[in-house]
Protein backbone atom coordinates (compact mmCIF):
# COMPACT_ATOMS: atom_id res chain seq x y z
CA UNK A 1 0.00 0.00 0.00
CA UNK A 2 1.32 3.06 -0.88
CA UNK A 3 1.48 5.89 1.93
CA UNK A 4 2.70 9.46 2.11
CA UNK A 5 6.21 9.24 3.76
CA UNK A 6 6.82 12.74 5.70
CA UNK A 7 10.92 12.50 5.54
CA UNK A 8 12.78 15.45 7.24
CA UNK A 9 16.52 16.21 7.73
CA UNK A 10 18.82 17.43 10.04
CA UNK A 11 22.27 17.66 7.93
CA UNK A 12 25.11 19.66 9.07
CA UNK A 13 27.78 19.39 6.27
CA UNK A 14 26.49 21.22 2.97
CA UNK A 15 27.81 19.09 1.08
CA UNK A 16 26.19 16.05 2.12
CA UNK A 17 23.69 17.86 2.68
CA UNK A 18 23.42 18.73 -0.93
CA UNK A 19 23.91 15.28 -2.01
CA UNK A 20 21.04 13.83 -0.23
CA UNK A 21 18.67 16.64 -1.29
CA UNK A 22 19.53 14.97 -4.51
CA UNK A 23 18.34 11.88 -3.65
CA UNK A 24 15.31 12.84 -2.22
CA UNK A 25 14.06 14.67 -5.34
CA UNK A 26 14.62 11.74 -7.05
CA UNK A 27 11.19 10.05 -5.30
CA UNK A 28 10.00 13.22 -3.48
CA UNK A 29 8.05 16.80 -3.37
CA UNK A 30 10.29 18.74 -1.52
CA UNK A 31 7.52 20.73 0.43
CA UNK A 32 9.68 23.20 2.86
CA UNK A 33 13.62 23.75 2.75
CA UNK A 34 14.47 20.34 4.88
CA UNK A 35 10.78 18.60 4.48
CA UNK A 36 10.01 16.36 1.54
CA UNK A 37 6.56 14.26 1.23
CA UNK A 38 7.06 11.05 -0.72
CA UNK A 39 4.03 8.55 -1.95
CA UNK A 40 5.86 5.52 -1.43
CA UNK A 41 4.95 1.90 -0.24
CA UNK A 42 6.83 0.68 2.71
CA UNK A 43 9.52 -1.69 0.91
CA UNK A 44 10.35 0.88 -1.44
CA UNK A 45 10.93 3.25 1.02
CA UNK A 46 13.39 1.04 3.20
CA UNK A 47 15.13 0.02 -0.32
CA UNK A 48 15.67 4.16 -0.65
CA UNK A 49 17.15 4.90 2.84
CA UNK A 50 19.14 1.81 2.85
CA UNK A 51 20.68 2.38 -0.51
CA UNK A 52 20.35 5.75 -1.61
CA UNK A 53 19.55 8.13 1.07
CA UNK A 54 21.34 6.89 4.16
CA UNK A 55 24.72 6.38 2.45
CA UNK A 56 25.50 9.81 1.82
CA UNK A 57 25.05 10.64 5.53
CA UNK A 58 27.17 10.46 8.44
CA UNK A 59 24.89 9.29 11.47
CA UNK A 60 26.87 10.50 14.05
CA UNK A 61 25.83 14.38 12.64
CA UNK A 62 23.32 13.81 10.84
CA UNK A 63 19.77 12.92 11.67
CA UNK A 64 16.58 11.85 9.14
CA UNK A 65 13.64 10.70 9.98
CA UNK A 66 10.18 9.43 8.08
CA UNK A 67 7.00 9.32 9.25
CA UNK A 68 4.03 7.92 7.37
CA UNK A 69 0.34 9.77 6.51
CA UNK A 70 -1.98 7.15 5.87
CA UNK A 71 -5.49 8.29 4.57
CA UNK A 72 -7.06 9.65 7.86
CA UNK A 73 -3.42 11.26 8.78
CA UNK A 74 -3.29 13.50 5.31
CA UNK A 75 -7.09 14.50 5.43
CA UNK A 76 -6.10 16.04 9.10
CA UNK A 77 -2.92 17.63 8.22
CA UNK A 78 -3.10 21.18 8.36
CA UNK A 79 -0.65 23.10 5.91
CA UNK A 80 -0.78 27.22 5.88
CA UNK A 81 1.00 28.85 3.40
CA UNK A 82 1.76 26.23 1.31
CA UNK A 83 0.32 23.33 -1.05
CA UNK A 84 -1.68 20.59 0.05
CA UNK A 85 0.03 17.32 1.12
CA UNK A 86 1.94 16.13 -2.04
CA UNK A 87 -0.72 14.00 -4.27
CA UNK A 88 0.71 12.62 -8.00
CA UNK A 89 -1.53 14.32 -10.39
CA UNK A 90 -4.07 11.65 -12.24
CA UNK A 91 -2.59 13.17 -16.09
CA UNK A 92 -0.99 16.08 -16.90
CA UNK A 93 -1.67 17.46 -20.68
CA UNK A 94 1.37 20.04 -21.83
CA UNK B 1 -0.23 7.52 -10.95
CA UNK B 2 0.34 10.17 -13.30
CA UNK B 3 -0.57 9.67 -17.38
CA UNK B 4 1.14 12.58 -19.30
CA UNK B 5 0.43 14.13 -22.48
CA UNK B 6 2.79 16.00 -24.51
CA UNK B 7 0.29 17.90 -27.05
CA UNK B 8 2.26 21.09 -28.28
CA UNK B 9 5.14 21.20 -30.90
CA UNK B 10 8.00 22.65 -29.93
CA UNK B 11 8.17 20.80 -26.65
CA UNK B 12 11.83 19.38 -25.69
CA UNK B 13 12.28 16.09 -22.83
CA UNK B 14 15.37 15.71 -21.37
CA UNK B 15 15.94 13.02 -18.23
CA UNK B 16 17.86 14.43 -15.56
CA UNK B 17 18.04 12.99 -11.57
CA UNK B 18 15.42 10.87 -12.39
CA UNK B 19 12.97 13.19 -13.54
CA UNK B 20 11.13 14.38 -17.28
CA UNK B 21 12.47 17.97 -18.02
CA UNK B 22 9.63 19.10 -20.34
CA UNK B 23 10.60 22.63 -21.54
CA UNK B 24 8.10 24.93 -23.94
CA UNK B 25 8.39 28.44 -24.53
CA UNK B 26 11.10 29.20 -22.17
CA UNK B 27 9.32 27.08 -19.61
CA UNK B 28 10.65 23.99 -17.85
CA UNK B 29 8.76 21.68 -15.61
CA UNK B 30 9.78 18.20 -14.12
CA UNK B 31 7.73 15.04 -13.49
CA UNK B 32 9.57 12.48 -11.20
CA UNK B 33 9.70 9.50 -13.46
CA UNK B 34 8.69 7.40 -10.85
CA UNK B 35 5.41 8.31 -11.00
CA UNK B 36 5.41 7.91 -14.47
CA UNK B 37 2.75 5.34 -15.92
CA UNK B 38 1.72 6.61 -19.25
CA UNK B 39 2.87 8.76 -21.70
CA UNK B 40 1.26 10.25 -24.79
CA UNK B 41 3.18 11.97 -27.75
CA UNK B 42 2.13 14.25 -30.21
CA UNK B 43 3.86 15.40 -33.25
CA UNK B 44 6.82 17.76 -33.25
CA UNK B 45 7.97 17.22 -29.13
CA UNK B 46 11.18 16.10 -29.38
CA UNK B 47 12.57 13.40 -26.33
CA UNK B 48 16.71 13.02 -25.89
CA UNK B 49 17.77 9.30 -26.46
CA UNK B 50 18.20 9.40 -22.92
CA UNK B 51 14.33 9.48 -22.76
CA UNK B 52 13.44 7.27 -24.77
CA UNK B 53 16.12 4.53 -23.16
CA UNK B 54 14.65 5.63 -19.88
CA UNK B 55 11.10 5.35 -20.80
CA UNK B 56 11.93 1.50 -22.77
CA UNK B 57 14.37 0.41 -19.50
CA UNK B 58 10.89 1.13 -16.60
CA UNK B 59 8.75 -0.22 -18.89
CA UNK B 60 6.73 3.14 -19.08
CA UNK B 61 3.72 2.75 -22.13
CA UNK B 62 4.72 5.03 -24.83
CA UNK B 63 2.33 6.13 -27.29
CA UNK B 64 2.92 8.36 -30.21
CA UNK B 65 -0.01 9.77 -32.11
CA UNK B 66 -0.75 11.45 -35.65
CA UNK B 67 -1.91 14.98 -36.24
CA UNK B 68 -5.15 14.03 -36.19
CA UNK B 69 -5.07 11.64 -33.62
CA UNK B 70 -4.64 8.53 -35.07
CA UNK B 71 -2.65 5.70 -33.44
CA UNK B 72 1.40 6.02 -35.21
CA UNK B 73 2.97 3.59 -32.94
CA UNK B 74 4.34 2.83 -29.35
CA UNK B 75 7.29 2.44 -27.97
CA UNK B 76 8.47 -1.45 -27.25
CA UNK B 77 10.91 -2.79 -25.01
CA UNK B 78 11.56 -6.08 -23.68
CA UNK B 79 8.47 -7.15 -22.83
CA UNK B 80 6.87 -10.97 -21.09
CA UNK B 81 5.05 -12.53 -24.35
CA UNK B 82 3.11 -15.74 -23.92
CA UNK B 83 3.31 -17.88 -26.92
CA UNK B 84 0.61 -20.05 -25.42
CA UNK B 85 -2.01 -17.49 -25.99
CA UNK B 86 -0.94 -16.35 -29.54
CA UNK B 87 -0.89 -19.76 -30.67
CA UNK B 88 -4.06 -20.07 -29.08
CA UNK B 89 -5.74 -16.94 -31.26
CA UNK B 90 -4.44 -18.06 -34.49
CA UNK B 91 -6.31 -21.34 -34.06
CA UNK B 92 -9.22 -19.31 -33.14
CA UNK B 93 -9.83 -17.24 -36.19
CA UNK B 94 -12.61 -18.89 -38.83
CA UNK B 95 -13.93 -21.20 -36.23
CA UNK B 96 -17.39 -21.06 -34.21
CA UNK B 97 -15.94 -20.03 -31.27
CA UNK B 98 -14.27 -17.19 -33.09
CA UNK B 99 -17.40 -15.81 -35.11
CA UNK B 100 -18.94 -16.66 -31.44
CA UNK B 101 -16.18 -13.91 -29.87
CA UNK B 102 -17.00 -11.62 -32.94
CA UNK B 103 -21.03 -11.79 -31.86
CA UNK B 104 -19.97 -10.79 -28.21
CA UNK B 105 -17.94 -7.85 -29.22
CA UNK B 106 -20.58 -6.00 -31.44
CA UNK B 107 -23.05 -7.02 -28.77
CA UNK B 108 -21.26 -5.19 -26.70
CA UNK B 109 -20.80 -2.16 -28.57
CA UNK B 110 -24.68 -1.59 -29.45
CA UNK B 111 -25.78 -2.33 -26.01
CA UNK B 112 -23.48 0.71 -24.38
CA UNK B 113 -24.65 2.49 -27.80
CA UNK B 114 -28.61 1.90 -26.55
CA UNK B 115 -27.30 2.80 -23.01
CA UNK B 116 -26.31 6.12 -23.78
CA UNK B 117 -29.51 7.24 -26.16
CA UNK B 118 -31.77 5.89 -23.11
CA UNK B 119 -29.22 8.10 -21.10
CA UNK B 120 -30.41 11.43 -22.73
CA UNK B 121 -34.07 9.93 -23.33
CA UNK B 122 -34.55 9.65 -19.96
CA UNK B 123 -33.18 13.29 -19.14
CA UNK B 124 -35.45 14.86 -21.97
CA UNK B 125 -38.35 12.41 -20.50
CA UNK B 126 -39.13 10.34 -23.78
CA UNK B 127 -40.36 13.51 -25.41
CA UNK B 128 -37.69 13.12 -28.53
CA UNK B 129 -39.41 10.25 -30.58
CA UNK B 130 -36.73 9.48 -32.50
CA UNK B 131 -34.90 9.06 -29.76
CA UNK B 132 -37.42 6.45 -28.67
CA UNK B 133 -37.66 5.10 -31.72
CA UNK B 134 -33.48 4.53 -32.59
CA UNK B 135 -33.87 2.81 -28.98
CA UNK B 136 -36.48 -0.05 -30.39
CA UNK B 137 -34.91 -0.35 -33.70
CA UNK B 138 -31.80 -0.66 -31.65
CA UNK B 139 -32.94 -3.15 -29.45
CA UNK B 140 -34.84 -5.27 -32.08
CA UNK B 141 -31.59 -6.43 -33.36
CA UNK B 142 -30.20 -7.09 -30.27
CA UNK B 143 -31.69 -10.87 -29.73
CA UNK B 144 -30.08 -11.92 -33.05
CA UNK B 145 -27.00 -10.72 -31.41
CA UNK B 146 -27.39 -12.52 -28.64
CA UNK B 147 -28.70 -15.90 -29.77
CA UNK B 148 -26.67 -18.60 -29.59
CA UNK B 149 -28.26 -21.26 -31.15
CA UNK B 150 -28.33 -19.58 -35.33
CA UNK B 151 -25.04 -17.40 -35.36
CA UNK B 152 -25.49 -14.69 -38.06
CA UNK B 153 -22.55 -15.32 -40.61
CA UNK B 154 -20.09 -12.48 -40.69
CA UNK B 155 -21.19 -10.85 -43.16
CA UNK B 156 -25.00 -10.69 -41.48
CA UNK B 157 -23.34 -9.88 -38.89
CA UNK B 158 -21.69 -6.65 -40.58
CA UNK B 159 -25.21 -5.72 -41.56
CA UNK B 160 -26.86 -5.36 -38.28
CA UNK B 161 -23.34 -3.93 -37.02
CA UNK B 162 -24.16 -1.37 -39.58
CA UNK B 163 -27.52 -0.61 -39.10
CA UNK B 164 -27.53 -0.31 -35.62
CA UNK B 165 -24.43 2.40 -35.73
CA UNK B 166 -26.66 4.39 -38.18
CA UNK B 167 -29.41 4.78 -36.07
CA UNK B 168 -27.36 5.01 -32.94
CA UNK B 169 -24.69 7.90 -34.13
CA UNK B 170 -28.30 9.85 -36.35
CA UNK B 171 -30.23 9.62 -33.14
CA UNK B 172 -27.31 11.05 -30.90
CA UNK B 173 -27.60 14.54 -32.83
CA UNK B 174 -29.81 15.13 -30.47
CA UNK B 175 -27.35 15.05 -27.44
CA UNK B 176 -25.71 18.31 -29.56
CA UNK B 177 -26.99 21.84 -29.66
CA UNK B 178 -27.49 22.64 -33.65
CA UNK B 179 -25.13 25.25 -34.11
CA UNK B 180 -22.33 21.90 -33.88
CA UNK B 181 -23.75 21.06 -37.44
CA UNK B 182 -24.06 17.06 -36.66
CA UNK B 183 -26.29 14.75 -38.79
CA UNK B 184 -24.70 11.52 -38.28
CA UNK B 185 -21.05 9.49 -38.52
CA UNK B 186 -18.72 11.23 -41.45
CA UNK B 187 -14.98 10.67 -41.28
CA UNK B 188 -11.94 10.27 -43.38
CA UNK B 189 -11.85 13.40 -43.27
CA UNK B 190 -14.41 14.39 -40.66
CA UNK B 191 -16.30 17.11 -41.81
CA UNK B 192 -17.88 18.45 -38.42
CA UNK B 193 -16.09 18.97 -34.96
CA UNK B 194 -18.06 16.53 -33.46
CA UNK B 195 -17.22 14.06 -36.11
CA UNK B 196 -13.43 15.32 -35.90
CA UNK B 197 -13.76 14.94 -31.94
CA UNK B 198 -15.19 11.37 -32.14
CA UNK B 199 -12.27 10.57 -35.35
CA UNK B 200 -9.75 12.02 -32.64
CA UNK B 201 -11.20 9.87 -29.64
CA UNK B 202 -11.37 6.64 -31.53
CA UNK B 203 -7.25 7.39 -32.29
CA UNK B 204 -6.57 7.43 -28.43
CA UNK B 205 -8.74 4.82 -28.10
CA UNK B 206 -7.28 2.35 -30.05
CA UNK B 207 -3.34 3.78 -28.90
CA UNK B 208 -4.36 2.76 -25.47
CA UNK B 209 -6.34 -0.84 -26.65
CA UNK B 210 -3.25 -1.72 -28.47
CA UNK B 211 -1.16 -1.68 -25.58
CA UNK B 212 -4.09 -3.21 -23.34
CA UNK B 213 -3.56 -6.11 -25.81
CA UNK B 214 -0.25 -6.43 -26.15
CA UNK B 215 0.33 -6.47 -22.34
CA UNK B 216 -2.03 -9.27 -22.22
CA UNK B 217 -0.14 -11.19 -25.11
CA UNK B 218 -2.39 -10.79 -27.86
CA UNK B 219 -1.61 -10.62 -31.49
CA UNK B 220 -2.82 -6.89 -32.20
CA UNK B 221 -3.53 -7.79 -35.60
CA UNK B 222 -5.52 -10.68 -35.78
CA UNK B 223 -8.75 -10.26 -35.22
CA UNK B 224 -12.55 -12.09 -34.71
CA UNK B 225 -14.63 -9.67 -36.25
CA UNK B 226 -12.36 -7.66 -38.14
CA UNK B 227 -10.85 -10.56 -38.80
CA UNK B 228 -7.79 -10.09 -41.39
CA UNK B 229 -8.10 -6.93 -42.86
CA UNK B 230 -4.17 -6.54 -43.90
CA UNK B 231 -2.51 -3.40 -42.68
CA UNK B 232 -4.90 -3.42 -39.86
CA UNK B 233 -5.07 -3.68 -35.97
CA UNK B 234 -8.02 -6.10 -36.35
CA UNK B 235 -7.85 -7.43 -32.98
CA UNK B 236 -7.53 -3.91 -31.43
CA UNK B 237 -10.44 -2.70 -33.09
CA UNK B 238 -12.41 -5.61 -31.77
CA UNK B 239 -11.65 -5.13 -28.40
CA UNK B 240 -12.65 -1.36 -28.39
CA UNK B 241 -15.79 -1.77 -29.81
CA UNK B 242 -17.66 -1.93 -26.46
CA UNK B 243 -15.65 0.89 -25.68
CA UNK B 244 -16.28 3.70 -28.16
CA UNK B 245 -19.37 4.96 -26.87
CA UNK B 246 -18.58 4.57 -22.65
CA UNK B 247 -15.37 6.51 -22.92
CA UNK B 248 -14.91 8.13 -26.23
CA UNK B 249 -18.70 9.20 -27.20
CA UNK B 250 -19.08 9.94 -23.52
CA UNK B 251 -16.42 12.08 -23.15
CA UNK B 252 -17.61 14.17 -26.15
CA UNK B 253 -20.96 14.49 -25.38
CA UNK B 254 -19.29 15.85 -21.68
CA UNK B 255 -17.16 18.27 -23.14
CA UNK B 256 -19.82 19.92 -25.35
CA UNK B 257 -22.31 20.01 -22.35
CA UNK B 258 -19.28 21.62 -20.61
CA UNK B 259 -20.25 24.17 -22.90
CA UNK B 260 -15.65 25.25 -23.10
CA UNK B 261 -15.54 24.51 -26.75
CA UNK B 262 -16.90 26.91 -29.45
CA UNK B 263 -16.74 26.71 -32.95
CA UNK B 264 -13.58 28.31 -33.14
CA UNK B 265 -11.66 26.08 -31.13
CA UNK B 266 -11.46 23.89 -34.73
CA UNK B 267 -10.02 24.47 -38.04
CA UNK B 268 -9.90 22.86 -41.31
CA UNK B 269 -7.68 20.16 -42.37
CA UNK B 270 -4.39 21.09 -44.07
CA UNK B 271 -6.32 19.63 -47.55
CA UNK B 272 -9.28 21.88 -46.78
CA UNK B 273 -11.68 19.15 -47.14
CA UNK B 274 -12.32 18.12 -43.43
CA UNK B 275 -12.25 19.69 -39.84
CA UNK B 276 -9.58 19.04 -37.26
CA UNK B 277 -8.84 19.86 -33.96
CA UNK B 278 -7.16 23.09 -32.64
CA UNK B 279 -4.66 22.85 -30.02
CA UNK B 280 -7.08 24.45 -27.04
CA UNK B 281 -9.56 21.48 -28.19
CA UNK B 282 -6.91 19.03 -28.42
CA UNK B 283 -5.88 19.74 -24.65
CA UNK B 284 -9.63 20.05 -23.36
CA UNK B 285 -11.11 16.73 -24.76
CA UNK B 286 -7.63 14.90 -23.89
CA UNK B 287 -8.21 15.38 -20.11
CA UNK B 288 -12.25 15.07 -21.23
CA UNK B 289 -11.16 11.18 -22.27
CA UNK B 290 -8.90 10.80 -19.29
CA UNK B 291 -11.72 11.57 -17.33
CA UNK B 292 -13.68 9.20 -18.73
CA UNK B 293 -10.84 6.36 -18.12
CA UNK B 294 -9.83 6.80 -14.56
CA UNK B 295 -13.91 7.06 -13.64
CA UNK B 296 -14.36 4.01 -11.32
CA UNK B 297 -16.81 1.25 -12.26
CA UNK B 298 -18.16 -1.81 -11.07
CA UNK B 299 -16.49 -4.62 -12.68
CA UNK B 300 -18.94 -7.68 -12.54
CA UNK B 301 -16.72 -11.14 -13.20
CA UNK B 302 -14.14 -9.57 -10.41
CA UNK B 303 -17.09 -8.14 -8.26
CA UNK B 304 -15.03 -4.99 -7.40
CA UNK B 305 -14.68 -1.03 -8.97
CA UNK B 306 -11.79 -0.50 -10.98
CA UNK B 307 -11.07 2.73 -13.65
CA UNK B 308 -12.16 2.23 -17.51
CA UNK B 309 -8.43 1.95 -18.39
CA UNK B 310 -8.32 -0.77 -16.21
CA UNK B 311 -11.08 -2.40 -17.42
CA UNK B 312 -9.66 -2.18 -20.47
CA UNK B 313 -6.78 -4.05 -19.70
CA UNK B 314 -8.82 -6.77 -17.78
CA UNK B 315 -11.08 -7.68 -20.67
CA UNK B 316 -7.82 -8.25 -23.11
CA UNK B 317 -6.78 -10.35 -20.27
CA UNK B 318 -10.27 -12.06 -20.16
CA UNK B 319 -10.02 -12.80 -24.16
CA UNK B 320 -6.22 -14.25 -23.78
CA UNK B 321 -7.81 -16.75 -21.01
CA UNK B 322 -10.88 -17.41 -23.34
CA UNK B 323 -8.94 -18.46 -26.18
CA UNK B 324 -6.85 -21.04 -23.74
CA UNK B 325 -9.47 -22.17 -21.79
CA UNK B 326 -12.85 -22.88 -24.22
CA UNK B 327 -14.55 -23.55 -20.78
CA UNK B 328 -14.60 -19.88 -20.12
CA UNK B 329 -17.08 -17.26 -21.81
CA UNK B 330 -16.05 -13.97 -23.12
CA UNK B 331 -18.61 -11.31 -21.75
CA UNK B 332 -18.54 -7.76 -23.29
CA UNK B 333 -18.49 -5.05 -20.63
CA UNK B 334 -21.78 -3.20 -20.69
CA UNK B 335 -22.95 -0.29 -18.82
CA UNK B 336 -26.51 -0.45 -16.49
Amino acid sequence: MTALWLVCYDVTDDKRRQRLVKRLEQRCQRVQYSVFECPLDEPTLAQLLENSWLPVLKLSEDSLRAYPLDAIARDRTKVYGSPPPYEPPDYIVL
Amino acid sequence: MTTLYLTEPGTVVRFQNEALLICKQGQTRTLRVAELTLVVVLPGVQLTSVVIAELLDRGIETIFLRQDGQFRGRLQGHFATNPTIRLAQYRMVETTFGLALAHKLVEGKVRNQRVLLQRHNRKTQGQVSELVEAIDTIAAYLPRLHNSSAPLSRDELMGIEGICARTYYQALRHYFPAIWRFSGRNRQPPLDPINALLSWGYGVLLARVFSASVQAGLDPYLGFFHAIEPYRPNLVLDLMEEFRPIVVDQAVITLVQSDVLDLADFEPSPDGVGIWLGSTAKKLFLGELEKQLRQPLLYPPQNRRLSLSQILLEQARCLGRCLIDRGLNYEAFVLK
